[in-house]
């Protein structure tokens, strides 16, 4: 998709993230939480979404623009469990002298030892819930899953809902919960798996908006969208796997690539903008047969 | 330019039908799909019924949501009669696909530490454990051809009316001409009910199942977890005229919103469902007025009813009493990710025949939910516009504004 001269640019005026790396860092979400109470109910995807969110609305000081203007796209990554709890549901629903599977097992004793907090703690659209509770965010929203090439798509839709007037002010993200038994299995049954020690925690999250309405709020643009597009390949995911490539034009590190899923792109732009001037340009070709490519000037 | 979207064909797997029409003879003889467990043991969960899908044999694919959504978009397909035609090769796909659940007995070979690397067999690799969800639109969009990336909606209850109104977004733009849209899901297996019956959301009337939906009843006690698909095809209206297909209704708007509220339960005002609704109908540019029929979100659980019955009075103003407000949910449960689409569905056969199908089980009208729910037997309700909704937990709130083809204002 190209823009028009007519169309006043997309320019980016926030910019918010955390990646754990490969030591799993803290993430601490508490500076965001409107209802702390609510914590119990977060797992680490829902805590390294706000904390990319927050940081990114706090930089685009979006205080007076309207909470039902703001529109959330989003893009969760594999859903996320703990090796612990996979063994407690195995050990839930296990008959204890035979060793065998029991739905007896499972009803009784074992439904009641499980955390009923775990639904909450892997579902995918939970991080767009707890960034629009505690950011307070009404507009509409797009929740996608579960890699780069969905959060192209996303990132593709929010530029629309943009251009068209739909919403003042959109926040593009995508958060990947990676360094756990059940994401790691999931990596390991693919033909090419990426390394697991190499998988990180992380999400990232921008805020766009026309530059019209950034420069009524005098805000300064910190990246602005050249242009963006998205194509796809179908293919049989049963017999035939895409070989995956990422390639930033400047500035990543190139151990980043490929380990960061849905974060990718607005990861890359926060360690950019304000080091480096220019274009800049993203280009990915995912597991799931997306190619997308996005290109931007760096003020 | 806006260009205007037309459905053309549509495919349902359901818990009371496996095909539109015997979809339709069921939904308006108000058939419930609710019964005891088959599917697993249910040992003594709290919750032992559901309304599952009887009349498919889903064998080709190991996950159901797939074999579920390969079968309704076939349906669909040939209802459109795109199958085999260069139309179809240029068609997207909107999505809206469930949580993948673990699957017991494999969590218990995996925690034993053996699993199914070492299988030649690639769909086996692929599955063990849990399937990834996205799998499902790769998959559609092989078997015909798509070259437009496809769209995976996770908006859990409100995925599959997201999907479509994605899809409508698409083609209105004029960036796509023909989109196949909808939902899949089935979280009827151990840990789907388990879950939902640790969370308290789940009717637990087991002696008498077809009474457990109760959307709006004083007596409601939860919903009942139902499973199938439903896809449609959405298509431009100039495209569908020029190949003289045949046009079963109109999609007019779509709006969503995000509750910004509570984790499990709805706004009380009902504020974010009114806002999607106001959207939709903003997008579509009608007013209140012209609402003359409401496919309701209507869950059967305590405080979701009240809620939509509140911000439906709110839109509605003083018609509100007077506008039919159904729920296909009283019939086939509580499809989640699905839901959305085969209540679309549900919702255009209303509007092509001028029919409302009946809410089940509403014998004791709560005094909070004060509207028509058309309780009892389908009845003849000419329509031109109507609405479909779904919430989802977590605060996802979308909706849907229908017209009948033959309607030519706006």
């Amino acid at each position: 998709m190209e823009f028009g001269e007519s169309e006043s640019p997309l320019v980016v005026t926030g910019l918010g993230h955390v990646d754990q790396g490969p030591t799993g860092a803290l993430c601490d979400p508490q500076p965001y939480l409107r209802n702390p109470k609510l914590r119990k109910f977060m797992g680490l995807q829902d805590e390294l979404a706000i904390v990319a969110a927050g940081l990114a609305v706090e930089q685009a000081h979006l205080n007076d623009v309207p909470r039902d203007r703001i529109g959330l796209y989003w893009t969760t990554g594999y859903v996320p469990f703990e090796r612990d709890d996979l063994k407690s549901l195995a050990e839930a629903a296990t008959d204890e002298s035979s060793g065998e599977l029991s739905m007896k097992a499972l009803s009784t004793v074992g439904y009641h030892a499980i955390n009923g907090l775990l639904t909450f703690r892997c579902l995918p659209n939970m991080p767009v819930f707890h960034i629009s509770m505690n950011l307070n965010l009404q507009g509409p929203y797009y929740v996608s899953y579960p890699g780069p090439g969905q959060w192209y798509v996303a990132f593709q839709r929010a530029c629309d809902a943009l251009h068209s007037g739909t919403i003042d002010v959109a926040l593009i993200g995508g958060v990947a919960d990676q360094r756990n038994a059940l994401v790691q299995h999931h990596f390991s049954r693919l033909q090419h798996p990426p390394a697991g020690d190499t998988l990180r925690n992380a999400a990232g999250c921008f805020v766009m908006e026309r530059q019209l309405s950034a420069a009524r709020r005098d805000c300064t643009p910190r990246a602005i969208l050249d242009g963006v597009s998205v194509a796809y390949r179908p293919f049989d995911p049963f017999h035939t796997e895409c070989e995956p490539s990422e390639e930033f034009s400047t500035g990543i590190a190139p151990e980043m690539l490929l380990t960061l899923g849905p974060a990718s792109l607005a990861i890359a732009l926060s360690q950019v903008a304000g080091t480096i001037r220019g274009q800049f340009r993203h280009q990915i070709s995912t597991r799931d047969g997306f190619q997308a490519e996005s290109t931007w000037r760096l003020p | 330019m806006k260009h205007r979207v037309v459905i053309t064909g549509m495919g349902v797997v359901s818990p009371i039908g496996v095909t539109i029409r015997s979809f339709q003879e069921a939904m308006f003889a108000g058939k419930s799909g609710v019964g005891p467990i088959q599917l697993f043991d249910p040992g003594e969960f709290p919750c032992r019924i559901a309304a599952e899908v009887k009349d498919l044999v889903c064998t080709e694919f190991r996950d159901r949501r797939i074999g579920f959504a390969m079968e309704a978009a076939e349906q669909a397909i040939q209802d459109a009669g795109l199958a085999d035609s260069a139309v179809l090769r240029s068609a997207g796909l909107s999505l809206g696909i469930g949580l993948e659940v673990l699957d017991l007995q494999d969590l218990l070979t995996w925690s034993r530490g053996a699993n199914a690397q070492a299988s030649r067999w690639h769909e086996k690799r692929l599955t063990f454990l849990q399937t990834p969800s996205d799998l499902c639109a790769h998959l559609i969009s092989h078997r015909y051809g798509f070259e437009v990336p496809p769209q995976v909606h996770v908006s859990a209850c409100a995925a599959g009316t997201d999907a479509i109104g994605a899809a409508f977004q698409e083609i209105r733009s004029g960036r796509r001409k023909v989109m196949l849209a909808g939902g899949t899901d089935s979280m009827i297996n151990p840990l789907g009910v388990g879950g939902f019956c640790k969370l308290r959301a789940l009717s637990t009337r087991n002696e008498c199942p077809t009474q457990a939906s109760r959307p709006f009843d004083r007596d409601r006690d939860g919903f009942v977890l139902g499973e199938g698909a439903g896809l449609l095809i959405l298509e431009n209206r100039e495209t569908a005229t020029a190949r003289q297909a045949h046009i079963h209704a109109e999609i007019a708007g779509y709006g969503n919103s995000m509750d910004a509220y509570g984790i499990s339960e709805p706004h009380p005002e009902g504020r974010g469902a009114l806002q999607a609704m106001t959207r939709a109908l903003s997008d579509a540019g009608i007013c209140p007025e012209q609402i003359d029929a409401i496919n309701a979100h209507g869950s059967s659980t305590p405080k979701n009813d009240v809620m939509e019955t509140i911000a439906i009075r709110k839109l509605l103003g003083d018609r509100a009493g007077s506008v039919p407000v159904v729920s296909t949910k009283s019939m086939i449960g509580h499809l989640i990710a699905a839901a959305g689409a085969v209540e679309v569905i549900a919702a255009t056969l209303c509007l092509k025949t001028g029919h409302v199908h009946p809410t089940l089980n509403l014998t004791v009208p709560d005094p909070d939910c004060d509207l028509d729910y058309a309780p009892g037997s389908t009845r003849v309700h000419p329509q031109r516009y109507s609405l479909s909704n779904s919430f989802a937990f977590g605060g996802q709130n979308a909706a849907l504004v229908l017209r009948r083809k033959d309607v030519t204002d706006s």
